[in-house]
């Protein structure tokens, strides 16, 4: 089942000579419980493509379908609601609320959808990522490793169709890189969660069950592992 | 609490200091509402208590009504209170046809009436009553229903008096005076509401523009843009909830203080006292303003915050959206400052938005102060063209010399003069005492034997300019000293007397030698003014009382006016006059303390100064928590971008001469757009005050002066505190801190 479609989907930068195609005539889906990888040098353009995945950005032309939804034609709440129960974003630097402890940062998708939080689920991914003695630590209390594994939880809290990691082991070393990844892989297996990931690190992307190559703006390759 | 109210109080407490002065800045503008509300109640208390000490405290009055009957009234559900008087009867109006016109037509006062609180116990027969409904708004609905009541009982027709001027003190009836304070307010008002939306805006988009990032990636996360909208809302709640009640309280102690002030420099000037009074109304009125004036402060904000696209937010890249060009920096900058200048310019051409706003305030502050303070001082010369340069404390009229010598001698007055103006001559000739009269002439240099032929002459005139200027110039050109002027004797005086059988008045013609003109040796023309005529514009001669031609024109002694000055404590000697006058030893008799009257016109002076200055500080003190939030969270911002630049080599000295580099640019800004709108503002004033009065344009220095030197420290000290704020920081440690 193709939980992500992409179609034709632009994004441009600047008028006239000065204008920069981010994003050019993209198209690909992704199946459900798909690991995929994109890489790129930066500049390519492969943010910017995640950013547009994830609905915090709007393109230029272009759809893109979640779970058969055409996610521009919503209204800006509708959207934004759209994202919190069906998009996971996992940022390079984190962005937790640093007023937050771990549980509030982690459970904050659905405190702002109003929902009560499950608290199975939410013992569970404090199981697995390793952050039960952390509960009510706050984010500059945390390693990098460990603030990375927060905003992992608040992607996966609400149970996402999608997630989508920008550059998530850019700013830690090799080992918490490696831990992070492997929960990842362990959240595409346990949950079959849909995980579409940026890196420059083609070592990382190997790991990966699809990786897209991203170059100007478009997609020079598409491979499975 | 929801998590994102959570996040909303967090970060309130994390800017401590910005949440402190904005509500700080939104406590004066409701402090401001309510004082102004409440200032219009305490002088409308005043001016119902005045009606009421004047006419009674009563809305109608009915008219002999039978005893019997008075039930109908007390009994009456709207009736608060009432008091009786018996009525008068037509003798005891007697034949005075004033007191029966002011009895038939118009309101009663008290001092015609004994208010009776209480009836006799044999009372019988008719009494009047008067009564104070507990709805005023209904007056008449209520009278009529009483009078209906009174009719059916066959009690017959009874007839009423409404007390008109207390229903229109109190607002029933539409009164000119009482809508024009109250219109008065609601423009002050407006313009505090307006001023303060403006200046207290600016820090709700401070305050979003930080958290921008935040609120990008609670977005990202899937927060709508309409909770987003409500979190800024949410925001300006609490500072409302903080801000407001403290402006109350602040509100009712400043007019307290301003009526108790009022009350001491109005002293004696006044039938009753201003009253502090805040009826309930204006608590809910203040309240509902202020918050308005919150809530539209924050709606701005609010909804350019809901709007940014999440990626935007957390980048923070929509307050870089900047050409290029527009950054271009004048040649001359990098010239005279180096970098810093070109960085200090190019900041402010960046953060121009936020900027603008800073500078709007500190134009609207000098340009009230520079056009209110122009407004006072010619206020200030017109106050003192009617008293001011007046020398003289005590001028009494209408009595005679003799009773002037005793005056003097009782009083040990030492300056003094006494005049009479002659009505026999075709010009203007005043009689001086003798004693004065030497001792001026001495004054102006001249030494004569015979005082008594002296003649000084002021042969300056007023002429009327078209413009309706005034311009002084010599009423006879020609004329020289020791030159003998013509002067006509008019022939006759007249004087109006009043036949009291008749009320008719008539005219008693005196005639004189009219056997021609006479001629006057004129001594000296001169300049200057002898005692008490200092703010006399005209020709006027003057002679000593015994000047050898005085048979000729007619001045009698009780035509002579006493001017005195330097007295310590006019008081005993007005009790005095007071005396003479119950005396009834003068048929008419004048007299006026002028030290009093000056002291209190410069108290009323000074009551309008602490008015409206009261008003410029409290709008500029608005204004400066604005800048303060503005500068230090801009500063604040920037931290990292000055640690970049102390990083890369910039020294303190460099960084504090580039920050006392921007202050300059956007005082100067502020200062040049500001001052000629106060400037333009005098000016203004001037040319619709410029009629009334014969003065030119006064530049007001002062003002200008104050304006730059209270605007540059203001700037200076914040920006000084910014600064220190941004050093006491660690220069990797905050370069870092941005990318958490």
């Amino acid at each position: 089942m193709k939980i992500l479609e992409v179609e034709n989907l632009v994004k441009t930068y600047g008028k006239g000579e000065n204008k920069v195609h981010a994003v050019d005539h993209v198209s690909f889906s992704v199946e459900e419980g798909e690991f995929v990888a994109i890489v790129g040098a930066s500049g390519s353009g492969k943010s910017t493509l995640l950013h547009l995945l994830g609905g915090v950005d709007r393109p230029t032309s272009g759809k893109v379908l979640i779970n058969g939804e055409d996610i521009y034609k919503l209204s800006d709440d509708a959207l934004a609601i759209f994202r919190r129960r069906q998009v996971g974003i996992i940022y390079q630097f984190y962005n937790l609320i640093p007023i937050l402890n771990v549980v509030e940062n982690i459970t904050l998708p659905c405190d702002l959808d109003g929902k009560r939080v499950d608290k199975k689920r939410l013992k569970n991914l404090l199981d697995t990522l390793g952050l039960n003695d952390r509960k009510s630590h706050l984010p500059n209390q945390l390693s990098g490793g460990q603030q990375q594994r927060v905003s992992i939880g608040r992607a996966l809290i609400n149970d996402p169709a999608i997630i989508l990691a920008d550059e998530p082991t850019g700013n830690l070393d090799s080992k918490s890189g490696e831990e992070i990844l492997t929960l990842m892989k362990l959240s595409n297996q346990k949950y079959h969660q849909t995980i579409i990931m940026i890196t420059h690190d083609l070592e990382i992307a190997s790991q990966a069950d699809r990786v897209i190559t991203f170059e100007d703006g478009k997609i020079i390759k598409d491979e499975r592992a | 609490m929801k998590v994102l109210e959570k996040l909303t109080i967090a970060s309130l407490r994390e800017n401590k200091r910005r949440t402190l002065v904005t509500v700080l800045g939104v406590m004066l503008s409701s402090a401001l509402i309510l004082a102004v509300v409440g200032m219009v109640t305490s002088i409308q208390k005043m001016m119902i208590d005045w009606t009421v000490a004047d006419t009674g405290d009563y809305h109608d009055m009915y008219e002999e009504v039978p005893v019997e009957d008075l039930k109908y009234i007390e009994e009456n559900a709207h009736v608060e209170k009432y008091y009786y008087s018996t009525p008068l009867t037509e003798n005891e109006l007697g034949d005075d046809y004033e007191t029966y016109q002011e009895y038939q037509h118009a309101a009663y006062t008290k001092s015609q009436y004994q208010p009776l609180a209480t009836l006799p116990a044999d009372a019988k027969g008719k009494y009047n009553i008067y009564v104070r409904y507990d709805q005023p708004k209904d007056y008449a609905t209520i009278r009529d229903g009483i009078l209906d009541a009174l009719e059916s009982s066959g009690a017959g027709y009874i007839n009423t008096r409404t007390n008109s001027e207390l229903l229109r003190y109190e607002g029933v009836m539409g009164d000119s005076t009482l809508s024009a304070l109250y219109h008065m307010a609601a423009i002050v008002i407006g313009i505090i509401v307006v001023t303060s939306i403006f200046v207290i805006r600016n820090s709700f988009s401070i305050s979003a523009t930080e958290r921008a990032r935040q609120f990008g990636m609670l977005s990202s996360i899937g927060a709508t843009p309409r909770q987003i909208r409500h979190n800024v809302l949410f925001e300006g709640l609490v500072i409302a909830v903080l801000g407001i009640p403290l402006g109350i309280i602040l509100g009712v102690i400043a007019v307290l203080i301003l009526v108790a002030v009022m009350n001491i420099l109005l002293s004696g000037m006044m039938v009753a006292d201003v009253t502090f009074s805040m009826p309930f109304w204006i608590f809910p009125v203040t309240i509902g303003l202020s918050f308005v004036t919150v809530i539209l402060s924050s709606l701005l904000p609010a909804i350019r915050t809901g709007k940014l696209a999440p990626i935007d937010a957390i980048r923070g890249s929509n307050d870089t959206k900047i050409k290029s060009k527009k950054l271009h920096t004048p040649g001359f900058i990098r010239g005279i400052w180096g970098v810093g200048g070109v960085l200090a310019y190019k900041n402010l051409k960046r953060s121009r938005k936020k900027y603008r706003t800073t500078v709007i305030s500190i134009v609207l502050s000098v340009a009230t102060f520079v056009g209110l303070s122009s407004f006072l001082s010619y206020g200030m010369k017109a106050s003192s063209t009617i008293y001011g340069n007046s020398s003289i404390d005590l001028a009494v009229a209408g009595a005679d010399t003799d009773f002037y010598r005793e005056l003097v001698e009782k009083f040990d007055l030492k300056d003094y003069a006494y005049y009479a103006r002659t009505n026999a001559l075709d010009i203007g000739l005043a009689l001086v005492n003798h004693e004065y009269f030497e001792d001026f002439a001495q004054s102006v240099g001249v030494n004569a034997k015979d005082y008594n032929k002296v003649m000084l002459m002021n042969d300056w005139t007023m002429v009327a300019e078209e413009t309706g200027q005034y311009r002084v110039e010599r009423a006879h050109p020609d004329l020289r000293d020791g030159d003998e002027i013509d002067v006509e004797l008019i022939g006759w005086s007249s004087e109006e007397t009043l036949n009291l059988d008749t009320g008719e008045s008539q005219h008693n013609y005196k005639t004189y030698d009219t056997s021609g003109n006479i001629k006057l040796p004129v001594t000296k023309l001169i300049d200057e003014k002898p005692l008490g005529f200092e703010n006399y514009y005209g020709t006027l001669s003057f002679v000593s009382e015994d000047y050898y031609q005085r048979d000729r024109l007619d001045v009698d002694n009780d035509t002579f006016q006493l001017f005195a000055a330097n007295i310590d404590d006019v008081k005993p000697i007005i009790a005095y006059l007071d005396e003479v006058e119950a005396s009834g030893r003068f048929e008419r008799i004048f007299y006026d303390d002028v030290k009093e009257t000056q002291a209190q016109s410069r108290r009323i002076y000074l009551l309008i100064s602490i008015f409206l200055y009261g008003f410029v500080a409290v709008v500029t003190l608005i204004g400066v928590t604005n800048i303060f939030n503005t500068i230090t969270t801009n500063i604040a911002l920037r931290a990292k971008e000055f640690a970049m630049l102390r990083s890369v080599g910039m020294t303190d000295r460099e960084f504090k001469r580039m920050v006392r580099l921007e202050s300059l640019m956007y005082v100067s800004k502020a200062l040049i757009i500001g001052l000629p709108i106060g400037l333009l503002l005098s000016y203004g004033i001037y040319k619709s005050l410029a009629e009334a009065m014969d003065f030119g344009y006064i530049f007001p220095w002062s003002a200008v002066i104050i304006s730059i030197v209270a605007v540059s420290i203001l700037i200076g000290i914040i920006m000084r505190y910014s600064v220190k704020q941004v050093e006491k920081q660690n220069i990797i440690e905050t370069i870092r801190d941005e990318n958490i």
